[in-house]
């Protein structure tokens, strides 16, 4: 470097560091020679000129925006700036209308005088749209330089989602606001308007709570290269003006329809209830924005919100809460508004609308039908099972979960994972009681050969491809060993139960762990071994006790299993403790007429007379007859039983009046065998 | 934007990783593809017809970006890096473009272009252009990372940080030198400004 520069440079900078009047005095007193000072003192003076070349980026500042004259008005202030253009606050100028307008600029220009022609009959039709929700355009017009703006009503207020979060609003509060958007969307489309660009930045709130939709079919007016009337193009490799709200027809081929502001809307809602959107596609290429856009879909609202780092959003409620809120309804809403076939959507703005009031209403909502649980069960329901078709839908189930687990892997961030999962599972499992809570009374004989041949190759998927993916692997292994135990194969079911119950041990899960040795328990009955079966039902009952507390009737009931089982191999004094200490809980929790309380009454009562003590068989004995006659009748085989157990009590404690008033009731006379 | 093949982004991102390793052709045998790339999606916004529109070069320069270089492959510095050539390029082209208007208008009326219609008080022109392209020039000579400093601030939309990390020095001193250079060009520029 110049030795001369770097005095310069190194004076220059000592000098700076002193007040600004000060400067001349300090080089006089550090630098003796006349030439150097005096190109140092160039150096000051010119570091004080503003408003050179260097002082604005090399792009349109925004600073002057006042006082432009642009057709009949004059700008204020500039109120924002986007892709498309500039947005000026405005007024006429010619002093007509005092009153305060948005003029947005265009940064395209026309190249024909035709385009501009086009654009100003669209501009007329555009003018005729007048709703209270949509903000009104005035005017319009293309500037001596060629550059397109539109005068429209002017909106003091902030975009919808940053109105939600400043005012805190609650989900409910939010859905109503959300109404008013549809109503917009709905008069749109019935003007044969679309407004293809539907975005938070392009809704906005007043500070009264009115929503103004801007820019409608403004999206439209700038698509150049369509005639009117022409079939669309197709555009490769160009994407929407806003990718992150496109819909994948958009992305594809460039069509708009009414649907595709119904998916936008979607994306809208998915915003305020979430704080997120449905797909994150910055930086991305356009090919991966496709791709995300037209094949993957979208995290649930309800998964989405727990995922949220809580300073990112400004939530309606804790993430715990919102998830329970967002979980069923509103997800299914949502999602169907996002599904990727057009036609699968909601076919208007004005159905989802009426979803979302009925889900305020506490109504059911239509969208619900369409979910596939939902569905299934229905289809279950009406259609008698054949073997095969259980067989077809096991496969289907084991395809679904390896699925969802490809797309849960497509999901980067790891802390997704864990809430991923549990939706996952909860899918899984509503799909398997939908299957197979309906489907198994018809299942048996030679069929259920072909069932068999599904599950075992199911099984040897579950293990190899689901390995890394441990709970949703347990869900489907307990599940599967619900299927083997329908079918009588106890041995089958055994491994799988173990393998589960070895899982949620690990992951701490206590009442999963207590229903998986429940069934195992089952399973040791079945297989003869009721000292395992004891253990079993023990280790649960210990859980139980723990988890819930002795008194409750999740601990009743195994407490009610373990006896049934101890009394099956002749241990009735342990059965009759278990007996006792459960059916005060039973009469508590299930009420007095329930079948349980009676099923258990009676049994206790039975007990307690085959071992001579009828003071405390009595009351039981007839509580449990009085409690089947009042539920189901008193020609009811339960009901009859219950009475043969009074009379064979009354026998017993040598009471033949009552044994006869009681016995005039049975349809048949008692047996002695019979309890 | 039109796509560019995968041959052209496999190299460019291949010579980013070159360059951050410490070999120096590898800039030299990025510039010309970053150029013609650059000028070609700077070519719309430099036609005649648009004149009095800013090439908004900090958004060509990102958009190239995204379309030149896979993203994935390539760190924060290697992006820096990717980012000097384009300012680079990017005053070139500027230059380029100015030197031809004048040379086609030389011996008619002298109209002073803005580039930019918005900004009414100090008229950026295509002259003022060609006179800072001059003074860098005259800078360069004497101090050549000052020259770097504008460059890649200026022309290439930089911040200090990057351009920090690009010359490897503290984002103190590209500060000092942004307003050393900045003194420097302006006595070179306006010199007999009050």
């Amino acid at each position: 470097m110049d030795n001369r520069w770097h005095q310069i440079e190194t004076l220059f900078e000592a000098a700076l560091q002193q007040p600004p009047d000060e400067r001349a005095d300090w080089l006089a007193d550090h630098c003796d020679d006349p030439a150097l000072r005096a190109d140092v003192e160039r150096l000051l003076d010119a570091h004080e000129r503003t408003g050179g070349i260097l002082d604005a980026p090399l792009y349109p500042s925004e600073a002057p925006a006042a006082d432009r004259r642009i057709g009949a008005y004059r700008t204020e202030r500039l109120l924002g700036r986007g892709g498309m253009g500039r947005v000026y606050l405005a007024t006429r100028a010619d002093g007509q209308f005092e009153q305060h307008v948005a003029l947005k600029l265009l940064q395209a220009g026309f190249p024909s005088e035709e385009r501009a022609q086009r654009f100003r009959a669209e501009r007329q039709i555009l003018a005729t749209l007048s709703h209270p929700h949509i903000a009104q355009l005035f005017d319009g017009g293309v500037t001596e330089d060629g550059q397109p703006y539109f005068v429209m009503e002017y909106v003091d207020g902030q975009p919808i989602d940053a109105y939600c979060d400043a005012h805190r609003l609650p989900i409910d509060a939010r859905l109503r606001l959300f109404l008013d958007v549809c109503a917009a969307v709905q008069y749109a489309h019935r003007n044969l308007i679309v407004h293809r660009d539907l975005k938070p930045s392009n809704i906005f709130v007043t500070e009264a709570g009115t929503v103004k939709l801007l820019d409608f079919g403004i999206a439209k007016l700038l698509d150049a290269d369509r005639m009117p009337g022409a079939a669309p193009q197709t555009r490769t490799g160009v994407l929407p003006m806003t990718p992150e709200y496109a819909s994948p027809e958009q992305v594809r081929d460039g069509a708009i329809t009414t649907a595709s502001d119904v998916y936008q809307l979607g994306v809208v809602l998915y915003e305020l209830l979430t704080g997120q959107r449905p797909y994150n596609v910055r930086d991305r290429s356009p090919s991966e924005v496709e791709r995300v856009i037209c094949d993957e879909m979208p995290t649930r609202p309800s998964t989405a919100v727990t995922d949220a780092p809580s300073d990112t959003m400004d939530a309606p409620a804790s993430p715990d809460r919102l998830r329970k809120t967002l979980r069923g309804d509103l997800d299914t809403i949502v999602m169907k508004a996002l599904r990727k076939e057009p036609d699968r959507r909601y076919a208007s703005a004005e159905q989802l609308a009426d979803d979302l009031q009925r889900y305020l209403n506490d109504e059911p909502v239509t969208a619900r039908a369409d979910a596939w649980t939902y569905r299934t069960r229905k289809f279950v329901r009406r259609h008698r099972w054949s073997v095969a078709t259980v067989a077809g839908f096991l496969v289907l189930l084991i395809g679904y979960a390896l699925t969802v687990t490809w797309q849960a892997r497509q999901i980067a961030q790891e802390r997704d994972r864990a809430q991923i999962e549990t939706m996952k599972a909860e899918h899984v499992k509503a799909f398997l009681i939908a299957l197979f809570g309906n489907a198994w009374q018809n299942v048996g004989g030679s069929d259920s050969v072909a069932v068999r041949a599904s599950l075992d190759s199911g099984v040897e998927r579950l293990q190899q491809r689901l390995a890394d993916q441990p709970e949703i692997r347990a869900e489907m292994m307990s599940a599967v060993a619900g299927v083997y135990l329908r079918l009588g194969d106890a041995a089958a079911a055994q491994p799988l139960l173990k393998g589960a119950l070895a899982t949620h041990r690990a992951l701490e899960h206590p009442d999963e762990v207590a229903s998986l040795l429940l069934e195992l328990a089952e399973v040791a009955e079945q297989r003869s071994a009721p000292d395992r079966a004891e253990a079993l039902y023990r280790e649960a009952l210990d859980i139980r006790r723990t988890e819930r507390g002795d008194q409750r009737i999740a601990t009743a009931q195994v407490k009610n299993q373990l006896a049934q089982s101890l009394e099956s191999h002749g241990r009735d004094s342990a059965a009759v403790a278990l007996y006792a200490e459960a059916a005060p809980v039973y009469r508590r929790a299930m009420g007095d007429s329930h079948t349980q309380t009676a099923v258990l009454l009676g049994r206790l009562g039975a007990l307690y007379r085959e071992r001579g003590d009828y003071a405390s068989a009595e009351p039981l004995l007839r509580d449990a007859f009085e409690m089947h006659q009042q539920l189901e009748g008193t020609e009811h085989p339960s009901t009859q039983r219950a009475l043969k157990r009074l009379v064979r009590l009354y026998e017993a404690w040598d009471a033949p009046g009552r044994a006869a008033a009681y016995r005039d009731q049975l349809t048949t006379l008692p047996t002695p065998d019979s309890q | 934007m039109a796509s560019v093949d995968t041959d052209t982004r496999n190299t460019v991102t291949r010579l980013l990783h070159a360059a951050r390793d410490g070999d120096p052709s590898a800039f030299d045998r990025l510039m010309p593809l970053v150029y013609e790339e650059l000028r070609k999606v700077a070519r719309q916004q430099l036609r005649e017809e648009y004149d009095d529109q800013a090439p908004r070069t900090t958004e060509l320069v990102h958009e190239l970006y995204l379309k030149l270089v896979h993203q994935a492959d390539v760190d924060w510095h290697g992006r820096a890096h990717f980012f000097t050539i384009a300012a680079r390029a990017m005053r070139q082209i500027l230059i380029d473009h100015a030197r031809k208007r004048n040379a086609a208008k030389r011996g008619g009326d002298w109209t002073r272009i803005t580039l930019s219609d918005y900004r009414m008080a100090e008229e950026t022109t295509w002259d003022d252009l060609i006179a800072l392209d001059d003074a860098l020039d005259r800078l360069n000579a004497l101090d050549p990372r000052k020259r770097k400093v504008v460059e890649y601030r200026f022309f290439g939309g930089m911040t200090e940080k990057e351009i920090a990390d690009v010359l490897d020095v503290s984002t103190r001193t590209v500060q000092r030198d942004w307003v050393k250079a900045r003194a420097w060009l302006y006595n070179e520029l306006y010199p007999d400004a009050e």
